[in-house]
């Protein structure tokens, strides 16, 4: 499988006070094409840092970026949120005085990727594969419970043609069904699109529905083996 | 869905949040509206009645500046600036260098260098028609002779206003209020030299029978009586003098009888009974007088060393000057321009420019008033309306932070939020900007009118004696009347395109300034805030 996104040497530090505060320590890591990746760590271990800084709302201090083999400076994070990346939130952060297909809409406006011309039609196609059917599609967003918010969300950030999926606690306010239905939703993008899924969550069950687990400990991340997980179990 | 179709959402989604805002522009361009409409009707109404007036500016001599140096020298200094004729006659007499610095600029389209007498000759003169003229005024002239005594002359007033050219142009043959109607106006040579020629106005030359090529005389009895009781006398031909009629004019100036002044009026000031003829050919004819009583000072006072210098006895020259000079511009507009233009340029302190702008300003100063309320009006609406949208929209803004985080995290510039938020505004501000033309328009011509009938009066009730002064000299005639109440109703409060052009520049000047600080909260927005549970 090839490299989509490579951390290479990131470190991320700020002054808390008097004192410096080290939140990505050196951190090295490739993340392989087609996989669903989820990090997880303690709170205020510097996941979302990580997460901010993957998907380009932010820079570190040292250390470079690459996606696929192009390193993502300070000049290409517009580029690269615009055709690269696709962002699901915790609190869905859809745009409230727009409904599911407007939302959707503007992810597709605000891409140089090619799309198909009848952005209207493929909009609507997108938000049914996630169970939005046309009349909640055209409802504003407020009326939508949390689980089809978040279905709308992903639809977003799918909707530019972007490989490369990153979410941050994408079922932490969701009930366990919906939480598996969101899963589910981005297994089937890993295994049957090709989509990359980088998963950033407190939920050990939802790690281990995925193919890799990450652990961000100490501003570096680890794979888990059966000792992290020991740890992960016990801790998390 | 671009920007603008977002903005549109965003309006027609949250109705509260558009109404308020749409309030504050209907509001706000009832406020612009009304005052510019004000402000307008006041600038037209002083710019109809300025080009309504004749476009003269007379360039003269500052009397009141001489007068003020003349009193601060002491009697010897007094005394050598007498003596001093080449210094006198530059402060007291324009030379023609110094007005034909005028004659290149374009503005200038003609120019009166004539100067203004009362004389009698010897034909009759058109009557008015008044009760004055048919009264004996009884009075009598004072001269004073020699060892002091003193001379009377029985006055008899003269019934001829005698305009003198000294050169061939003249502003009411340019401007059309003079024609003429037979023969033709002198030449330059004519005026170098001289020649006696005149010209009279149609009714005279009917009333007397003359026609071009005919002669009349002049009358200098009068002039000459106190020389003549001095010993001193006079040939006929100087008593006199004959003059050919080369030129009859006809002029489109009417004798007000409704005037106030017109009971007081003597018939030299009838437009018809004037003679007009070259300045040096006057001076020709004043010259033996002026020379005679030269000759009769040197005579008396055998010691004074300036009656003593045949330097100082006049000839021609000695009289060939002028004191002002008015010249007419190709627009009433161009008046105050141009006088303070070459304000700034004039050479002499005795120099002055002088134009009817005083009675014009006195005229329009209710119109200045309420015109400069209107402005002042709309520049604290405008700085106010500013202030509460860049408030309202940096406060929304707090409410955004999470759309605006969304959209940069999905790739949109900051630059297409921003022009988001323009939109909103100038959409929203267009709609109440043109609801308020309606309004504006139904409430500006009301509340116009009511401001200048408050402004009148309290003008009058500030209004000094001084205003109502008035004078009549021979180069204010030119100086167009006026009546405040021409000007006022020239004054009319109505909301033309041009305006409401206006209300629109000025709506999409304030919310370009308006969206400044919120433009400057948006670049400065850390996108990555939007993974933060604050917003």
């Amino acid at each position: 499988m090839s490299t989509i996104l490579t951390l290479k040497d990131i470190s991320y530090s700020y002054i808390d006070g008097q004192s410096k505060r080290t939140i990505l320590d050196h951190l090295s890591y490739e993340f392989e094409s087609g996989k669903f990746y989820t990090i997880l760590g303690h709170s205020g271990s510097g996941k979302t840092t990580l997460l901010s800084i993957m998907s380009g709302l932010d820079t570190p201090n040292s250390g470079t970026m690459m996606y696929e083999d192009k390193v993502i400076d300070q000049k290409a994070l517009h580029d690269f949120r615009r055709n690269k990346v696709g962002i699901v939130f915790q609190q869905y952060n859809l745009i409230n005085y727009l409904t599911p297909l407007e939302n959707v809409l503007v992810s597709m406006a605000e891409t140089d990727n090619k799309l198909p011309k009848d952005s209207k039609k493929v909009a609507g196609k997108l938000l049914e594969q996630f169970g939005i059917v046309s009349t909640k599609a055209n409802r504003l967003v407020t009326q939508l419970s949390g689980g089809e918010q978040q279905r709308v969300a992903i639809a977003r950030a799918l909707a530019k043609n972007v490989d490369l999926i990153l979410a941050d606690e994408p079922t932490g306010n969701l009930d366990t069904a919906t939480e598996r239905e969101i899963i589910k939703i981005f297994r089937d993008l890993t295994e049957n699109f090709g989509k990359t899924v980088i998963v950033v969550t407190h939920s050990v069950a939802v790690s281990q529905l995925s193919d890799s687990r990450i652990l961000l400990k100490d501003g570096k991340l680890h794979d888990v083996d059966e000792a992290l997980n020991r740890e992960i179990e016990s801790t998390i | 869905m671009n920007f603008f179709q977002r903005a549109i959402k965003n309006i027609t989604r949250r109705p509260t949040k558009s109404i308020l805002l749409l309030l504050t522009f209907f509001i706000i361009g009832n406020f612009v509206i009304i005052g510019i409409g004000i402000s307008t009707a006041a600038n037209q109404a002083k710019t109809i009645t300025r080009k309504s007036m004749r476009a003269v500016v007379e360039y003269t001599v500052d009397y009141d500046a001489i007068n003020e140096y003349t009193s601060s020298l002491s009697d010897s200094e007094l005394e050598e600036l007498y003596q001093d004729t080449e210094r006198y006659n530059a402060m007291y007499n324009l030379t023609e260098e110094e007005f034909q610095q005028f004659l290149d600029d374009p503005r200038v389209v003609t120019y009166n260098a004539t100067n203004y007498y009362i004389g009698s000759a010897d034909i009759e003169s058109q009557p008015i028609g008044n009760e004055r003229e048919n009264q004996d005024t009884g009075g009598v002239s004072v001269y004073s002779g020699s060892d002091g005594e003193t001379i009377e002359v029985p006055y008899v007033e003269p019934e001829f206003r005698i305009m003198t050219n000294r050169t061939a142009n003249m502003i009411e043959l340019a401007d059309g209020t003079w024609t003429i109607s037979e023969g033709r106006f002198y030449t330059e040579e004519e005026i170098a030299s001289a020649a006696p020629v005149a010209l009279i106005s149609e009714q005279v030359a009917e009333l007397n029978g003359l026609s071009v090529g005919d002669t009349f005389t002049m009358n200098f009895s009068q002039d000459f009586e106190y020389v003549r009781q001095m010993g001193i006398e006079f040939s006929e031909s100087q008593l006199h003098p004959e003059l050919e009629i080369i030129g009859i004019y006809s002029t489109s100036e009417t004798l007000d009888r409704n005037s106030e002044n017109f009971d007081w009026m003597s018939r030299y000031e009838s437009p018809y009974n004037r003679i007009l003829m070259p300045n040096l050919t006057y001076m020709s004819m004043q010259l033996p007088l002026n020379q005679a009583v030269f000759d009769y000072y040197a005579q008396q006072n055998p010691d004074d060393s300036y009656y003593n210098d045949p330097a100082n006895r006049p000839t021609l020259d000695t009289y060939d000057y002028i004191s002002s000079v008015v010249f007419l511009l190709d627009d009433p507009l161009d008046v105050e321009p141009f006088i303070n233009e070459y304000n700034e340029k004039l050479s002499s302190s005795y120099r002055m420019f002088n134009a009817d702008n005083d009675t014009f300003n006195q005229m329009a100063r209710p119109l200045d008033s309420i015109g400069l309320y209107a402005n002042v009006i709309v520049a604290i609406v405008v700085v106010n309306a500013i202030i509460i949208i860049t408030l309202v929209t940096a406060l929304t803004l707090k409410t955004r932070e999470y759309e605006i985080g969304v959209l940069v995290s999905i790739g949109a510039s900051k630059l297409k939020v921003i022009s988001q938020l323009f939109a909103e505004l100038i959409i929203i501000g267009l709609v109440g900007f043109t609801l308020s033309v309606v309004s504006g328009s139904l409430i500006a011509s009301t509340a116009g009118e009511a401001l200048l009938n408050y402004q009148v009066a309290v003008d009058d009730s500030y209004a000094s004696d001084d205003d109502d002064y008035y004078y009549v000299s021979g180069s204010t005639d030119y100086f167009t009347e006026i009546t405040q109440e021409d000007m006022l109703a020239n004054y009319h409060v109505s909301i033309s395109p041009i305006i409401i052009g206006e209300i629109y520049v000025a709506g999409i000047g304030i919310v370009l300034i308006s969206i400044l600080v919120p433009s400057l909260m948006i670049l400065r927005f850390n996108p990555k805030r939007i993974l933060t549970a604050s917003l």
